[in-house]
């Protein structure tokens, strides 16, 4: 155990490393001129000049980015060249941000789904089956932003029962900001139950065609136990799977809605600095959702054997 | 833990002499039969739909904007007076060749790179599976960014995205289930035998992992739908004056709230057709290969 | 009529060469009363001297409509929903429509410009020019004070300006200055009066210290570029309580401003951040927020009819700039470059994309709100058969194929399918190329920058007080934004006659030769110059909007 989770914390760090490459990479071609596109194309090449000089965009690329590498294991994320204030509090505000909307979601869209897909697949070819998989479908293909101005108009402008914007007011209670928190997700489940319920499905269809599953069945043993003890634990392990590969999304992919409910979460922060070449934002940001990622893949390995123990630890690295 | 036992391998007999019993048993289930057809309405709208479109989806009536549906306009006019109806017939164009092109880019190269991750495991897994790790941590917005700049905005550049994106999701799913796959009899087997790896990979468990393979494929069709349209939100995607209907939504959505519904509902609704009537034909097709 | 000559011409005695040259131009019927009261207020003549010329011409009183204040009740929070600052408020450097909403309330300005481009007075209490407008004398008013008690004086304004014009301090204004004003151009003569003395003559001068010039806040002599560490400094009628770099922030009153006869009526002001217009318009129809600070008017539609909303709809000169590469390429023959302008259907544009909230833009900068603009220049219109003509003239009648770059923002992808749609009919068949704007710009450089290298593009421009820069930049040879690679030595020559004419009459002839050459050569499509346009409940009064797109909320109130 000790090994293996030495071994991951390694190819973790290789993993990162990689990332950061890439995104150095990425804000290296994107186009432009960071101070053109902070004081805009029109404005006067001194000042542009002035400005790339301040932000230290005059030195070479390559000990930028050793720089930053160097202050981001030292925990200093450097300082934003747009926003010109430091990067840390201003990622820890997105990614708390994230983390709540992301927690909402998965709270409501995990059971949701694991269920559908489990009663569609004990009706299996029945109406019930049919209509969930194709619901889950249909919502699946609206983009975010038609089903999110959808909700908006009818929860906070027509019945006004719930708030337009997704970020509660400072100091607010959990229940409050859960209350906020819940026309942003609609969206996401709308995004998410299509997925994660086929795939449970799937597997519980596999699993319902089993031979263990049938004498199971045969012994008289209840259907509940039956589900329990053998459906359920079966057709979870590729779930789990396919909600771990979902954190990239989740804390990266929300641009629209974050976008739409005027919340600030770290996908909007990403957007703004690829598109401002903001290099130490940027690299600061992808490289702690890839922690995050890689923390969330761990655990999901780690639940996977657990949930299927003929999977053995050393076998997944 | 009372590990249960796990099921038998299942005999692949799909092979050429049950082709004919695969069709009739298709042909005998209504879902695939209504299935088939939309797609196949769509598919022809594609190639010829200038043939029905009451008008010229790209002439533009800037004056006539936003008209409700009514008999001269079946759903209406957009923003700048084109007929939605028309749009909406010519809009499976692009959809129908970007969307299952960068699908089958992502399932392909997903699927590839899984089984060898998971049969092969170690070093391979290792590296590879990094390399997957890394892009999946990446947020589309940046990988959409660098392709822009590098390949400039074009169809090609869509696909080229979204079956990059994808990928990784198909490669970890098929390695989770092919891990499993390898431990079981027929691949021992097939291993005694000295049979090489390409071909256990390939010829022995592809097949058995095909049905979770069709399902992510059905629903990575939708995503990439779904992804294409998102693509125009960060300014980038299938370009104008294409009727696309990814493209008419996200060039619609906005007037939602002003009550001009018909030129967002259309389009999605013909999305939804397309996307659902695959997955209908997709899911009598597994459920024909397994029985 | 003879006591009014003269009363005239004891005024006269006492003006400037350049104000009388305005006065003569009324008296000989060359203005309208509206362009005579928008000139007039420029070159510094005084309110009741306008009324006595008015007079002398028939033309009546100067009074303006008061302001629907009346049935406002004092206090109550207004609040607004703006986009989100993507820069730190700095009214030196920020350039960003949320980094200047920001400093807005506080900040106040020497001039004030009204949405009709006329000129009030503000901190200044008097500006006149010297004879040829190269020098100007701005006397201030007494008695001004910033937020923490101390006196505002000439210092101030003059390191106010010196910093605007520093080559090295990252100033905005640098572009707007350029060959204008430099530093240590601008001079205390003592406690109240300042002297700017201009690298060139510019009649139109007061735009660039008055608030269309939105970076010229005037701020305190020893201000050190920390505008939010320094506690947001100005001399307004509204105090920064809080701000929230995310969120949003909150003004309060300034208990003690300079002129208590003319307080904020609001106790205080909410500023809510938003990424987009669009979840602004939804939070003003679900009654989270009473005014938007700025709308497209795609998105406006949505409460366009409605009238519980108040559309605030300000004419300007930005515009959406189409322009043709002349040196090489398809373009480079004007008779397919006159073909290609004669083939957009300018008043369907406006009417249909615009939903009538532009004016229709004549191929040159010379918007209609520019009081020098030349209306008696022909208005280009669609004429398929000519341009038919012109292209079959120029050896092309069979069409070609060419591209269109086009930046993706706001309602300019539709306008690229609409002249695309046009130019079809004509047989050019475009293919329009969306980048986003990083892409478009690129580097700003020529031979890095679709926006200065491609054959044909269409380009987002601000509005600006005076054409001068779009000349200057856009159109003359060496010009920094010649997208249309333009070398044409007769232009040259009359933009420079442009910038240095002082007097009206000869402002209105030289634009009148620059339109007249434009639409000949036709380097540039102007199609059409939008309003800028904020949305409000119908309990929201006294807001100000200016031609920049700005809004002045110092004076709003909320009704019952």
């Amino acid at each position: 155990m000790a090994r293996f989770l030495l071994t991951r914390l390694g190819l973790a760090l290789i993993t990162l490393f990689l990332l950061s490459v890439l995104v150095f990479a990425a804000a290296e071609i994107f186009p432009g001129d960071v101070a053109s596109k902070i004081l805009g194309p029109t404005a006067d090449a001194r000042a542009i000049a002035a400005l790339n000089t301040e932000l230290g965009l005059d030195t070479p690329a390559l000990s930028r980015y050793l720089h930053f590498i160097g202050g981001f294991f030292r925990g200093d994320l450097g300082v934003s060249y747009t926003y010109r204030t430091p990067v840390g509090p201003l990622l820890l505000d997105a990614i708390l941000n994230s983390l709540k909307l992301a927690a909402v979601a998965l709270l409501i869209v995990v059971p949701l789904a694991i269920g559908g897909g489990i009663v569609a697949a004990l009706r299996q070819g029945t109406l019930v089956d049919r209509t969930i998989t194709s619901l889950g479908l249909a919502a699946m293909v609206v983009p975010e932003f038609v089903s999110g101005i959808v909700v908006l108009l009818v929860f906070a402008v027509w019945l006004n029962v719930l708030p337009v914007t997704a970020t509660a007011p400072p100091g607010s209670g959990l229940l409050t900001q859960v209350k906020y928190l819940i026309l942003p997700t609609i969206p996401l489940v709308f995004v998410l139950f299509g997925y994660i319920a086929r795939v449970t499905r799937a597997g519980a269809v596999e699993v319902l065609g089993s031979d263990y599953v049938r004498t199971a069945t045969l012994k008289g043993l209840p259907r509940r136990t039956v589900i329990r003890r053998h459906v359920l634990r079966n057709a979870l392990p590729p779930t789990v799977t396919v909600v771990a590969t979902q954190i990239g999304y989740l804390f990266g992919g929300l641009v629209v809605i974050e976008i739409l409910f005027n919340y600030r979460g770290i996908g909007l922060l990403i957007f703004n600095a690829a598109r401002g070449k903001d290099f130490p934002l940027l690299e600061s940001c992808v490289l702690v959702i890839g922690i995050l990622y890689l923390t969330v893949t761990l655990l999901a390995d780690l639940a996977y054997s657990l949930l299927n123990p003929r999977i053995r630890l050393g076998s997944t690295t | 833990m009372s590990a249960p036992a796990h099921p038998a391998p299942m005999p692949v007999t799909a092979a050429s002499s049950g082709g004919r019993s695969l069709l009739r048993s298709l042909v005998r289930s209504p879902a695939v039969v209504v299935g088939s057809l939309v797609v196949a309405f769509w598919v022809f709208c594609a190639v010829a739909g200038e043939l029905i479109a009451p008008r010229d989806p790209f002439t533009v009536e800037p004056i006539a904007g936003l008209l409700p549906p009514s008999g001269d306009h079946l759903f209406g006019t957009d923003s700048l007076g084109r007929d939605v109806f028309s749009r909406v017939l010519l809009g499976a164009r692009d959809i129908l060749t970007v969307a299952p092109l960068a699908t089958l880019l992502g399932v392909v190269a997903g699927t590839a790179l899984g089984l060898l991750m998971g049969y092969r495991r170690g070093l391979v897994d290792a590296v590879t599976g990094r390399l997957v790790d890394a892009v999946l941590a990446l947020p589309t917005v940046v990988v959409a960014l660098m392709a822009l700049t590098a390949f400039g905005p074009s169809n090609q550049t869509v696909i080229l995205v979204i079956g990059f994106v994808f990928s990784p999701y198909v490669a970890r799913t098929v390695r989770t289930a092919v891990l499993a796959e390898r431990e079981l009899e027929y691949v021992q087997a097939a291993r005694v035998r000295g049979e090489g790896s390409l071909y256990i990979m390939f010829v022995e468990i592809l097949p058995n992992v095909a049905p979770l393979v069709l399902v992510e494929a059905s629903v990575r069709l939708g995503y990439a739908i779904f992804a294409v349209a998102t693509l125009s939100f960060i300014g980038f995607g299938i370009q104008p004056p294409s009727p696309d209907w990814g493209l008419s939504i996200f060039e619609s959505y906005g007037l939602i709230n002003g009550g001009f519904w018909w030129p967002t509902l259309f389009p999605a609704m013909a999305i939804a057709s397309l996307v659902i009537s695959v997955n209908l034909v997709a899911d009598g097709i597994s459920e024909a290969l397994e029985r | 009529m003879s006591l009014n000559r003269r009363r005239l011409e004891s005024m006269r005695s006492q003006s400037s060469n350049l104000e009388n040259a305005v006065i003569d131009e009324m008296l000989n019927g060359g203005l309208s009363r509206r362009d005579f009261l928008r000139i007039g207020s420029v070159v510094g003549l005084s309110i009741p001297a306008m009324g006595a010329v008015l007079t002398a011409c028939g033309s009546g009183s100067t009074s303006t409509k008061p302001s629907a204040t009346a049935a406002a009740q004092q206090g109550g929070t207004l609040r607004v929903g703006i986009s989100a600052p993507t820069s730190p408020i700095d009214p030196v450097t920020a350039g960003n429509q949320g980094s200047i909403a920001m400093f807005l309330p506080i900040g106040e300005y020497l001039l004030q410009a009204k949405p009709d481009l006329s000129i009030e007075p503000a901190l200044a209490e008097s500006w006149s020019p010297n004879d040829d407008g190269s020098v100007w004398t701005v006397k201030l008013r007494k008695g001004v004070t910033f937020q923490d008690g101390s006196p505002m004086t000439a210092k101030d304004v003059a390191a106010t300006f010196d910093r605007l014009a520093d080559p090295n301090g990252g100033s905005i204004a640098l572009s707007v200055f350029k060959g204008i004003l430099n530093k240590g151009g601008t001079t205390a003569t003592d406690d109240q009066t300042v002297t700017f003395q201009l690298e060139a003559p510019v009649g139109n001068f007061p735009y660039l210290i008055s608030s269309d010039n939105y970076s010229a806040v005037i701020l305190p002599a020893d201000y050190n570029g920390e505008y939010e560490k320094s506690g947001f400094p100005g001399t307004g009628r509204w105090k920064m309580d809080s701000y929230d770099a995310n969120r949003g922030a909150t003004f309060v009153r300034n208990e003690k401003y300079w002129d208590s006869s003319s307080m904020a009526p609001l106790d205080s002001i909410q500023f809510s951040f938003f990424a987009d217009e669009q979840p602004a318009l939804l939070a003003l129809q679900g009654g989270q927020i009473d005014v938007v600070n700025q709308i497209s008017v795609q998105n406006a539609r949505a409460v366009l009819d409605n009238p519980a909303y108040n559309i605030i709809s300000t004419p300007s000169a930005a515009a959406r700039v189409l322009h043709l590469r002349t040196d090489e390429g398809p373009w480079k023959d004007k008779r397919v470059r006159q073909a290609f302008a004669l083939s957009v259907d300018r008043s369907s544009i406006v009417e249909g994309l615009m939903l009538g909230r532009a004016d229709l833009g004549n191929d040159s900068p010379f918007a209609p709100i520019f009081p020098s603009t030349d209306t008696s220049v022909p208005q280009r219109a669609k004429d398929l058969a000519q341009a038919k003509q012109l292209l079959s003239d120029a050896g092309v009648g069979g069409g070609f194929k060419t591209t269109l770059n086009v930046i993706n923002q706001l309602e300019i992808p539709s306008y690229a399918v609409l002249i695309q749609n046009g130019a079809k009919e004509v047989g050019i068949n475009l293919d329009v190329i969306l980048q986003d704007p990083g892409t478009y710009y690129g580097s700003a450089q020529f031979g890095s920058s679709p926006w200065l290298d491609s054959t044909a593009g269409i380009t987002d421009y601000g509005h600006r007080s005076v054409p001068n820069v779009y000349l200057t930049a856009q159109l003359a040879s060496q010009g920094v934004w010649n997208s249309a690679h333009i070398k044409d030595p007769k232009l040259d020559g009359l933009i420079s006659d442009y910038i240095a004419a002082v007097e009206p009459a000869t402002q209105t002839k030289t634009a009148g030769a620059i339109q007249t050459l434009l639409l000949e050569e036709t380097p540039l499509i102007y199609s059409y110059f939008f309003n800028f346009l904020a949305v409000s409940t119908d309990k929201v009064v006294g807001i100000v909007p200016n031609a920049s797109g700005q809004l002045f909320l110092s004076l709003a109130a909320l009704t019952a």
